[in-house]
């Protein structure tokens, strides 16, 4: 076949439509704190949460008994219930952007509760002013049982979050996690 | 040419919302019991800066052989908060523990800043029939025991006990009435009687003792009036030369005696004539 003068060059054949290419990945809504970060921060949490929980309370209650003013319930008994809820407290911020944060949360706020209800059955303070006839009693159960709200309504606040997690897994990271 | 994805802004959904505005609320609550709990501290330490309740006691004799203690006691509330339903009640034991007497006051409301008057009165038995006849003429230590009950700042039942050790001072203490021989004066048969005594209370002997001579039958055989004044801490001793009636022994006998002042009469211990 010859060409004709003037007519045009031929065409490259066609190649056809282009492939579809898969559509970019939309660029997820939050940023997770690394686990090393949370870690490092979670440690500052806790010694926070330690001296707020143990160290202060201990401290005034031993200063309490130079002056041999008592307290319901024993130093022993403070520690505890204060190292346990430091170490919940942290561990709840240290796991938030997974489904153990609601869970854990419930811990934490049972654990409050229960030295709640432990201050409420001993909730009478005696106090026999030294050197002198004179008794005190006070009875504060009615001022722990305000104090108990604080903590059913966390325990609540973690049954949500965790029933949330459950039916929706990373709902709510975005909100406590935005970028 | 690139594409911006671009997300529109998403409200929360139900279940988060739920959990933030339960944490809120319990984050609101602990905020406002914290402040509670502090003013209220800051209210009761200003209560007790302020002092003890001030009082003031008097004591009188009163009818039906008993010891009249009057008083009252004042208390104030500088603090924030008030003290609702205070109740006060004071009672007096003797040494073995035999009640003697007691005084109630209240249920009564001290407003924030306010202040309210409590009146003590307190009947002691003096007569000497009663457990606590030997107050007349016996020095001995009392008991006095104190308690108050009263909520403070809404929630905090409070009561208060004391308990305090007293000396009782007779106002006839070291009473003697002594029967002196019988003897024959111009006719008549006489003895010599004297009353005796030491006034250890706080309150003065005004009036008049009466003395009565009696035989072993509890027949009066003559008597007569010995007039008292003697402040506390002051003593008495008076001989008055009784006239007997006829035919009337001593023997296995009495002397008694009555105080009167102010109109009121209590009955004097008597003594055994020997």
């Amino acid at each position: 076949m010859s060409a004709t003068p003037g007519a045009a060059f031929p065409l490259p054949p066609s190649p056809g439509p282009a492939p579809a290419l898969p559509p970019p990945p939309l660029p997820v809504p939050y940023r997770i704190p690394s686990l090393g970060y949370r870690l490092t921060i979670g440690s500052f949490r806790f010694l926070l949460w330690v001296i707020a929980l143990v160290i202060v309370p201990v401290a005034v209650l031993g200063y309490l008994q130079k002056f041999s003013l008592g307290f319901p319930i024993s130093i022993e008994t403070e520690v505890v219930y204060g190292l346990v809820l430091s170490a919940l407290l942290t561990a709840r911020y240290v796991v938030k952007p997974t489904r153990a944060y609601g869970p854990v949360g419930i811990a934490a706020a049972a654990v409050t509760i229960a030295f709640f209800v432990t201050l409420l059955l001993q909730a009478t303070y005696h106090l026999n002013v030294p050197q002198t006839p004179l008794a005190i009693s006070v009875v504060f159960a009615r001022f722990v049982e305000l104090l108990l709200i604080v903590p059913s309504l966390s325990l609540l606040a973690a049954l949500v979050t965790t029933i949330e997690d459950l039916r929706f897994p990373t709902e709510r990271l975005e909100f406590d996690f935005p970028l | 040419m690139s594409a911006y994805v671009t997300r529109a802004h998403r409200s929360p959904p139900g279940l988060y919302r739920t959990a933030r505005l339960l944490r809120r609320l319990s984050t609101v609550i602990v905020v406002l019991l914290l402040l509670y709990v502090g003013t209220a501290i800051y209210s009761a330490a200003r209560v007790v800066e302020s002092g003890s309740p001030s009082g003031s006691y008097s004591a009188e004799f009163a009818p039906n052989n008993t010891v009249e203690v009057l008083g009252s006691l004042a208390f104030s509330n500088p603090g924030l908060y008030p003290i609702q339903g205070f109740q006060v009640a004071l009672q007096v034991l003797n040494s073995t523990g035999v009640f003697l007497g007691e005084s109630r006051d209240g249920p009564a409301d001290l407003p924030a800043g306010g202040s309210a008057l409590f009146p003590i009165v307190i009947y002691v038995p003096v007569a000497a029939n009663s457990p606590a006849g030997s107050l007349l003429v016996s020095d001995q230590p009392i008991t006095v025991a104190a308690w108050g009950n009263a909520t403070y700042a809404y929630l905090f039942p409070i009561s208060v006990h004391f308990t305090e050790n007293e000396t009782w001072g007779a106002p006839f203490a070291e009473l003697r009435l002594s029967a002196g021989s019988v003897s024959n004066s111009s006719g008549s048969t006489v003895v010599p009687v004297t009353v005796s005594f030491a006034n250890h209370a706080t309150i003065s002997d005004d009036g008049t003792v009466a003395v009565t001579v009696q035989d072993a039958n509890g027949i009066a055989c003559g008597g007569a009036t010995y007039p008292v004044a003697v402040s506390p801490g002051a003593s008495y001793s008076q001989t008055e030369t009784i006239t007997l009636t006829e035919g009337c022994p001593l023997a296995g006998g009495s002397v008694d005696a009555t105080y009167s002042t102010g109109g009121v009469t209590v009955v004097l211990p008597p003594e055994a004539i020997r």
